[in-house]
């Protein structure tokens, strides 16, 4: 599976992976419990059991992955980083099950609300969480670190992977003698966007973006890489978990608050105010550099919705709606207009 | 059946009630808010619902916790023998609740203005301290207005860009043009009003105590109960929020030439049982000085552009500011009335 530059919350997906699931009697039979109720939740299942509450779900990496994955989890708690889910071991002391060519884990279901980063206080909190996940992740030596999941120094390769793909999607569409609704607003948008990526390219080549690698190479820190709302459960006796460490990734920290920030933008009509609160925020936590901040630039630039939605639409060829797929082409196009004027705002007040 | 519910087989419905509530159907009929249902336990409405079963049980539990902390003013979802919240038939989810007969209520003199803006302090009072069942999925509107105001006033102010840009203006944009300073003003004062009035430390003390709010606390959930009270209904869309968002939208439901001395009535009662301070008050006004249904539909034409009929969407417009200025006499109360 492909690893994202940064993660789009996508129900789409999640449905088509959910489907996947081999829910038979015999698999709970095999964990050690009754199963009363499964209830699927995002791309899980939640399920009660006569031994309490479980969240049920399929290993969707190779097992080289799953091990990265379990690693940074257990490197976490080792270090007192007490906001993220415990694995549940399965009766031989594995972390896993395997039934029917498919494996499954089970970890604590954690009941709560999801953060909502439009009430400040909850984006505090989730920001405070994402600083002490950063500096607990530093030490981290898995035994294997899948090539995937090793990012130190490779946005330039991703980055110029992504304008190449562009550009050949620009080739494939043009060369279609009859254009759709899609196509055309690809077409529209295209050379704007690859320009852009160029940019960003060209941008980040000017900043200390290898120091900052070596330097989080050095340390071995891992980003948790996929730091929506829905993955930050607010409990209703006020802890606060972060969940869902399917994509982490050895990487620079600013690439999560980056997203963290591109998330709320979207949101929030692209509010260079708020952009800048939730790094002071993080930099009262974790103080950040103006190398750092820096980075930040190219990474904002690089038009990642709409590469992902065009791959999607493309390459994946997914097989979603039409219209839906023209409604997020049209959203996603439209965030590169907004995002140029929010990049002009932020580069004068760092 | 007929009407909204004309899909339902009545057989097979009477069936289901029975065997999953344990009930003896004896009669249905489809009323205005769902299907009578007739049983030996008395009467129930069937509400068809298009939440999720997390969701449901969501509001579900929030009216238990009400109803458990003595608020009887309002009527729980009835569960099935096993514990659900809900029925499922032919794919969608259903609530059954106990029916209570009576009327929308009619606020419109001070007393029964009074009557509704107590019952509503009552409900709060007894939605503190709310922790939803495990599985729910909780609607949360903590925090978020400030934000949501500001975010809005930008999409505005794009459609305004946007519409100046167009060589030729149609009706609903020169409507739209005619009116958008006037509400971005508004738009800006409620978001200024809101920072300056203490709303997130509202939002604290509401996060604090857990306290669940109606959500849509205007005239059609509000009915005729025993003698001069009050019986409350919606409940479904109970969410996580500050007390003053509930308060403002019973205040604009108010209509009739008295509406600020209907609003005054109602603010006194509530703040008799739940004080209300100056705070509240600037942001009691706030939400009301706010345009949210000129913003929706501003939002729906030329942000969405969904269902796009140009008549239809202009009427709806005209309305939205017709209602939108309506306001203006409550939040006049708001001023010089305390």
């Amino acid at each position: 599976m492909r690893m994202e530059l940064f993660m789009e919350e996508n129900r789409q997906s999640d449905r088509e992976f959910l489907g996947g699931y081999n829910l038979d009697v015999k698999l709970f039979e095999a964990m050690g419990f009754k199963v009363k109720q499964i209830i699927p939740v995002r791309s899980v299942y939640r399920i009660v059991t006569d031994k309490g509450f479980y969240c049920l779900k399929r290993l969707r990496f190779p097992m080289e992955d799953m091990d990265f994955i379990f690693s940074a989890l257990e490197h976490l708690k080792g270090k007192g980083f007490n906001n993220a889910y415990d694995i549940v071991k399965q009766e031989n002391g594995d972390d896993f099950i395997s039934f029917k060519g498919d494996k499954y884990f089970l970890t604590q279901w954690i009941d709560g609300r999801e953060c909502d980063f439009m009430n400040p206080m909850d984006l505090d909190a989730a920001i405070e969480v994402l600083a002490r996940l950063h500096n607990a992740s530093e030490g981290f030596a898995p035994v294997v670190c899948p090539p995937d999941r090793c990012w130190y120094g490779k946005w330039p390769e991703y980055f110029n992977d992504r304008i190449e793909e562009m550009k050949q999607m620009k080739e494939q569409v043009l060369e279609k003698p009859e254009k759709s609704e899609i196509d055309r607003i690809y077409l529209d948008y295209a050379d704007m966007c690859i320009n852009d990526g160029e940019e960003a390219l060209q941008i980040l080549s000017k900043t200390d973006y290898r120091s900052l690698s070596e330097e989080a190479a050095v340390k071995k820190s891992f980003i948790h890489h996929d730091f929506a709302h829905h993955n930050i459960i607010h409990t209703f006796d006020g802890r606060i978990y972060a969940v869902d460490f399917d994509y982490c990734i050895m990487d620079i920290r600013m690439h999560d608050v980056g997203s963290l920030i591109l998330r709320n933008m979207k949101k929030s009509n692209w509010d260079t105010d708020k952009a800048m609160d939730i790094l002071g925020s993080y930099d009262r936590r974790n103080p950040v550099s103006s190398t750092e901040l820096k980075v930040l630039v190219p990474f904002f630039l690089f038009p990642q919705d709409f590469w992902m939605i065009s791959r999607q639409y493309y390459i994946e060829r997914k097989d979603w709606d039409e219209e839906d797929f023209a409604d997020k082409m049209s959203t996603k196009s439209e965030y590169t207009l907004m995002r140029k004027k929010f990049i002009e705002e932020f580069e004068k007040r760092i | 059946m007929s009407g909204g519910y004309e899909k339902l087989k009545r057989h097979d419905l009477k069936l289901l009630i029975e065997n999953l509530y344990g009930l003896e159907v004896r009669n249905m009929q489809e009323g205005d808010r769902g299907i009578l249902v007739y049983t030996d336990r008395g009467i129930k409405r069937l509400k068809g619902t298009e939440s999720d079963e997390a969701k449901i049980l969501f509001s579900a539990s929030a009216y238990e916790h009400v109803c458990n902390n003595g608020f009887r003013q309002i009527s729980c979802i009835n569960r099935t023998l096993n514990g659900s919240c809900h029925m499922k038939y032919d794919k969608n989810n259903y609530i059954l609740q106990d029916f209570t007969k009576g009327r929308v209520y009619e606020a419109n003199t001070a007393e029964a203005a009074a009557v509704a803006g107590k019952a509503l302090a009552e409900l709060h009072k007894a939605g503190e301290y709310f922790i939803p069942a495990p599985g729910s999925r909780a609607r949360v509107d903590w925090g978020k207005w400030m934000e949501k105001f500001k975010a809005n006033s930008i999409s505005l102010k794009k459609y305004k860009e946007l519409i100046y840009l167009k060589e030729k203006k149609s009706e609903i944009d020169k409507l739209f043009l005619e009116n958008i300073d006037e509400f971005l003003e508004k738009m800006q004062y409620a978001h200024g009003l809101l920072k300056e009035s203490g709303y997130l430390d509202k939002v604290r003390q509401s996060m604090s105590c857990n306290q669940i709010t109606h959500g849509e606390f205007k005239k059609h959930a509000i009915f005729e109960g025993d003698p001069e009270g009050v019986f409350i209904t919606n409940f479904e869309e109970c969410s996580y929020d500050i007390c003053e968002f509930d308060i403002a939208t019973l205040l604009e439901s108010f209509s009739g030439k008295n509406k600020d001395e209907l609003a005054a009535a109602a603010a006194e009662a509530y703040s008799d049982v739940k004080p209300l301070d100056e705070g509240s008050m600037k942001i009691i006004k706030a939400f009301l000085i706010y345009p949210k249904r000129f913003f929706k539909v501003s939002e729906s034409i030329y942000g969405r552009r969904k269902n796009y009929n140009e008549i239809e969407l202009a009427q709806k417009l005209a309305r939205s500011i017709k209602r939108e200025k309506k306001k203006e006499e409550v939040i006049r109360f708001l001023d010089f009335g305390r």
